[in-house]
C-alpha cells in the first residue's frame, strides 16, 4: 500500500489519524476504514476500497496508492467530493 | 595395618553395594511394576460399582464400592496394614494424626479439674457474678449525684462556659460580644458556602452543555484500540502456528497424547446387556444395528435383546495396567528433541508479548 503525498482524511479519523497511518503502513488491522485509490480502470474517477479488502494478499503483490482515507463508506464519497472540486480548483 | 584399611574399605564398599543396590531395586521396581486397575459395575436388580487400584501386589492397595442408597466404602492398605477406611475402626494414620488433639483434651481436661477444685472454696453467688471477676483490683465505681457533677467531667472548651473555675456569670458583656462575634463568623462561613455551591452548579450546567456524544465517542474508541490489539494478537499467534517447525511440534504432541491414551485404555474387558424396548420391532431394528457394526458379534461383549418386556440390565468388568516408565520416556523424547525445544522458547516469547 503506497500513500499519496498530500493525503485526504475524513472528520472522524483527524483525532487518530497518525495512529491509522501508522497501523495502515505495517499492515496492522485497522477497523472501519476506508480508503479513497486511484482508479483501476482509465474510465473512472477514483476507487473506494474498504480497508479489509486490501489487507486480502492479493493487494500485496498489486499495491494501490491510497489518496484519502475515511471512517465510514459515506464519508469517503463525501471525501471524493472533496477531491473532486479540489482538483477542479486546482488544488490536487 | 594395611590389612585393616583394606577390611575398613571392604566393608564400606560392600555397604555402598548394599545401598546402591536397594536404591537401584527401588527405581527399577518404581518404573517397571506396573500400576493395576479394575473396575466392575453392575445395573441389575442390585446397582453398584467397583473399583481396584493396586501396586505390587500387597505393597498398595485402594478399593472403593458403591452400592445405590448405600454409602460409600473405601479402604487403603499399604503392606496389609489398613491407612485409610471408611468404616468406623481407628486407622494407624488417624492414631499418629490425632496426638494434637489427644494432648489438647488432656490439657482441657486438667484446666477443668483445677476450676471444679477453686469453685468448692467459694460459694456459687460470689463465682455467678462474673463483672467482679473481670475488675481490676481497688476499683470502685464513682457515683454522680446530679447531671451537672456528669458535666464537670467533660468540658466543652467555649467561650461562655467556665475557665479557670470562673463562672459564666462574672462576665455579662464578654459573653454578649463574644456570641456576636461567633455569629458573625458563622453566617461569614454560610455566605461562602453558598457562594461555592452556586460555582460548582454553573460549572456543572457549563458542563453539562458539551456534547453528550462525547463519552460515547470515548468508550467507542477505547474498545477500537482494544479491538485491534486483541486482532495483532492474533496475528501473531497465528503467524507462529503456521511455521514449519510449530507444525512438526503440533504432529508430534498429537501422535504422543494419542499413544498415552492408547496405553492407558483398559488391557482387557468383558461385559453383558441385556435390554429390551417396550416396541419389539424396536428392539430388533437396534440389535440389528449392533449387529452390524460388530458390537453384538464380539466375544467379550454378550448382547441379550429381550423381545418381550422392557428391560435394561447389564454388567461390565475392566482391567488395565500402567506402568510409570511409558511416562518417564515419554518426558525424555520431549525434553531431548532440539527442535520442541526450539519452538517451546519461541513460543514463551511470543505468548510472552501477548
Amino acid at each position: 500500500m503506497e500513500f499519496a503525498e498530500k493525503l485526504y482524511i475524513g472528520l472522524s479519523l483527524t483525532k487518530k489519524k497518525e495512529r491509522v497511518i501508522e497501523r495502515m503502513e505495517q499492515g496492522k488491522m485497522v477497523f472501519s476504514v476506508y480508503c479513497v485509490a486511484e482508479a483501476s480502470h482509465p474510465d473512472n474517477l477514483y476507487d473506494i476500497y474498504s480497508y479489509y479488502e486490501l489487507k486480502q494478499p492479493y493487494y500485496k503483490d498489486h499495491p494501490v496508492k491510497v489518496l484519502g482515507i475515511a471512517g465510514s463508506k459515506e464519508e469517503a464519497i463525501g471525501l471524493v467530493a472533496h477531491m473532486i472540486t479540489d482538483k477542479n480548483q486546482g488544488g490536487y | 595395618m594395611l590389612s585393616i584399611i583394606l577390611l575398613c574399605l571392604k566393608v564400606i564398599g560392600i555397604l555402598l553395594l548394599i545401598i546402591l543396590g536397594v536404591a537401584l531395586f527401588l527405581i527399577l521396581s518404581v518404573l517397571f511394576v506396573p500400576v493395576r486397575y479394575r473396575l466392575a459395575g453392575c445395573f441389575e436388580e442390585t446397582k453398584k460399582a467397583e473399583a481396584l487400584v493396586s501396586w505390587g501386589g500387597i505393597v498398595f492397595r485402594a478399593r472403593a464400592a458403591y452400592e445405590y442408597e448405600k454409602d460409600l466404602r473405601y479402604t487403603v492398605r499399604i503392606f496389609g496394614v489398613t491407612i485409610l477406611t471408611s468404616e468406623e475402626k481407628i486407622t494407624i494414620l488417624q492414631r499418629i494424626l490425632g496426638w494434637k488433639e489427644r494432648r489438647e483434651e488432656k490439657r482441657r481436661r486438667k484446666i477443668y479439674e483445677k476450676y471444679q477444685r477453686n469453685l468448692s472454696k467459694f460459694s456459687e453467688e460470689e463465682w455467678d457474678n462474673d463483672a467482679w471477676a473481670n475488675l481490676p483490683e481497688g476499683y470502685e465505681p464513682k457515683e454522680w449525684s446530679s447531671w451537672e457533677d456528669h458535666m464537670d467531667e467533660y468540658r466543652t472548651g467555649y467561650p461562655w462556659d467556665t475557665v479557670d473555675g470562673e463562672s459564666q456569670e462574672d462576665f455579662p458583656e464578654e459573653k454578649e460580644s463574644v456570641k456576636e462575634r461567633v455569629q458573625g463568623l458563622l453566617e461569614n462561613w454560610k455566605e461562602k458556602r453558598q457562594e461555592k455551591r452556586e460555582q460548582k452548579e454553573w460549572e456543572k450546567a457549563i458542563e453539562s452543555e458539551k456534547t453528550v456524544e462525547e463519552p460515547q465517542e470515548k468508550w467507542y474508541n477505547n474498545l477500537e484500540e482494544k479491538m485491534e490489539d486483541l486482532s495483532d494478537k492474533y496475528e501473531r499467534l497465528e503467524r507462529f502456528y503456521y511455521e514449519n517447525q510449530s507444525q512438526y511440534a503440533v504432529r508430534k504432541m498429537f501422535g504422543l497424547i494419542k499413544k498415552t491414551i492408547c496405553y492407558i485404555l483398559p488391557t482387557s474387558w468383558r461385559g453383558r446387556l441385556r435390554y429390551g424396548f417396550s416396541d419389539p420391532a424396536l428392539t430388533g431394528q437396534s440389535y440389528g444395528l449392533l449387529c452390524a457394526t460388530g458390537v453384538a458379534l464380539s466375544p467379550r461383549c454378550r448382547i441379550e435383546a429381550e423381545f418381550e418386556e422392557a428391560v435394561l440390565e447389564g454388567r461390565i468388568k475392566v482391567r488395565g495396567r500402567i506402568r510409570v516408565f511409558f511416562f518417564v520416556r515419554m518426558a525424555v523424547l520431549i525434553f531431548f528433541d532440539r527442535r520442541l525445544k526450539a519452538v517451546y522458547r519461541k513460543g514463551k516469547d511470543v505468548l510472552g508479548g501477548i
